[in-house]
């Protein structure tokens, strides 16, 4: 079932409830929706809390991030599930169809993608990846400055762009002072969207990521601000943290 | 008592450096506190550095700065509520000083500090315990050896660099095989395996796919047949190659050639 712009009761699912998950996101049957729907609400699969989420369809990431964050953030009252991975599973599965818009050739097409970005795997390396839980923590990450959060916000549901994937896929970049230059400089300020043409040039989201992992252990560059991030980084990045400049005359 | 220094002259605090210990927020809840104390003072530092205490898991910090009073020794909480998986977040400590360009540095470090969990009294192990051997003449070993799994990776890094731990390659390669052979010791009968061991691997194995009731029942080697054999083998198989999906293993392995080229 789609779901528009209504309340619903959020739930868990028990050890049952993951596995069958599993089994029919591997499998991907013709009935798929109509079996989730049927785990959701099935005693045997899934506990239903007293608990509402207000949902209408997100645009994109950032969207989706704080529907979820009126429910499961500091003031939300579904705030102790935000660390259940269970929940999250089933949120997953109970907004799968909503999510790909009831379009069952896109969910056969994408039959070979990684199960981990719906379900949170105790294996899991890479919950970044997971559709609805992965703009909710990196909203959350970053709040109250959320807008730190773009770089990772920005862009369909179900599409992780490549800087967003960078970003908040290495964890001293996914918060504070790092994710906000990751934002500066990847992210247009006036459309709201990743910067063009920055993909296979000098200072693409992989460089940024590669560059900070060479300092790991020998700087705390999570301690610095937005400003000395800028200054600090090397040549490669020069072009961008002009432009990065320019936009933001505070910076310079 | 040995210091570990590195060509930066960084300090390696050792393991007893930090202790912590995760606690439930309240009764029932999946809110979790870790509380951390530290104790550098017999590092013989004496300059006034900040220490910064981080509780991280994957994909999630949360960053507890402590001024730099009291940075020999000292206690934090932090409040992991929220995080996904608060139960497996590992405790960095830093040892900070900015220097003449403003640059905080690091001067010492210690990384991964398992926290005590609740209702335990030993830090949460891995599953999959892992030593360096530099003996060992090929690129890793899988044994059985205490009751639980043992990787063994070679330490000879010049020869054995691509296939390192930290390598998309060893991911994407070598863990599979070591669930694959893991699932079969823990389906063929053998004294004194770690219970606690089993479990964690059937749990894990449940979650890639693997019917609990067929986990459950150890084989009998005066029963099994050739087709038990069979169907054994095909389990693992399929179940080493849902953690190579799940894992991200083939995907970071195409990330990084696709970065190389």
């Amino acid at each position: 079932m789609i779901i528009k712009n209504e309340n619903f009761f959020v739930g868990e699912f028990n050890s049952a409830g993951n596995a069958k998950f599993i089994e029919l996101l591997r499998n991907r049957p013709k009935n798929l929706f109509a079996e989730l729907d049927k785990i959701t609400s099935d005693s045997n699969y899934s506990t239903i809390f007293v608990h509402k989420l207000s949902w209408s369809t997100p645009k994109d990431r950032l969207e989706l991030a704080e529907i979820l964050w009126k429910a499961f953030g500091i003031n939300g009252e579904l705030n102790s599930h935000a660390g259940n991975t269970n929940v999250w599973n089933w949120l997953s599965a109970k907004l799968f169809e909503t999510l790909v818009k009831g379009d069952m050739k896109y969910v056969i097409k994408r039959k070979g993608e990684e199960i981990e970005r719906w379900v949170l795997l105790e294996t899991s390396r890479s919950f970044h990846r997971h559709h609805v839980s992965g703009p909710f923590v990196a909203y959350r990450n970053n709040w109250p400055n959320v807008h730190g959060a773009l770089s990772q916000l920005v862009g369909p549901v179900l599409e992780l762009s490549e800087v967003a994937e960078r970003t908040a896929g290495k964890r001293e970049m996914a918060y504070g002072n790092v994710a906000a230059l990751s934002t500066l400089l990847y992210v247009d300020p006036k459309t709201r969207k990743i910067r063009t043409g920055i993909t296979d040039k000098s200072g693409e989201a992989q460089q940024l990521s590669k560059f900070f992992k060479q300092l790991d252990l020998t700087v705390d560059y999570e301690a610095m601000s937005v400003r000395e991030l800028l200054d600090f980084l090397p040549s490669n990045f020069s072009e961008l943290v002009k432009k990065v400049k320019k936009e933001n005359p505070h910076l310079r | 008592m040995t210091i570990k220094l590195n060509f930066t002259q960084r300090i390696d605090f050792s393991e007893t450096a930090v202790a912590a210990k995760i606690y439930e927020k309240n009764a029932n809840s999946s809110s979790f506190i870790v509380d951390v104390d530290w104790d550098l003072t017999e590092y013989g530092l004496m300059e006034p550095i900040e220490v910064v205490i981080l509780a991280k898991a994957l994909g999630e910090t949360v960053r507890a700065g402590t001024g730099t009073g009291n940075f020999l020794k000292g206690s934090t909480s932090i409040d992991l509520g929220g995080m996904r998986n608060p139960l497996d977040c590992q405790i960095d400590l830093k040892l900070t000083r900015r220097d003449a360009r403003g640059i905080p540095v690091i001067l010492g470090v210690l990384r991964n500090a398992q926290p005590v969990l609740p209702d335990t009294s030993k830090p949460k192990k891995s599953l999959l315990r892992t030593k360096k051997d530099p003996q060992l003449d090929v690129p890793w070993a899988l044994n059985f050896e205490d009751g639980l799994p043992t990787l063994y990776v070679s330490d000879q890094s010049e020869i054995y660099e691509p296939l390192s731990v930290s390598s998309p390659i060893f991911d994407a390669i070598v863990l599979p095989e070591v669930v694959r052979q893991i699932f079969i010791w823990i389906k063929l009968p053998g004294e004194d395996k770690d219970p606690t061991y089993v479990e964690g691997w059937k749990s894990v194995f449940e979650g890639l796919g693997c019917p609990r009731d067929y986990l459950d029942v150890e084989m009998n080697y005066q029963e099994i047949s050739e087709n038990d054999f069979k169907d054994l083998n095909q389990r693992a198989l399929e179940t080493a190659k849902s953690f190579a999906v799940s894992y991200g293993a083939i995907e970071r392995l195409k990330q990084e050639f696709e970065g190389k080229s």
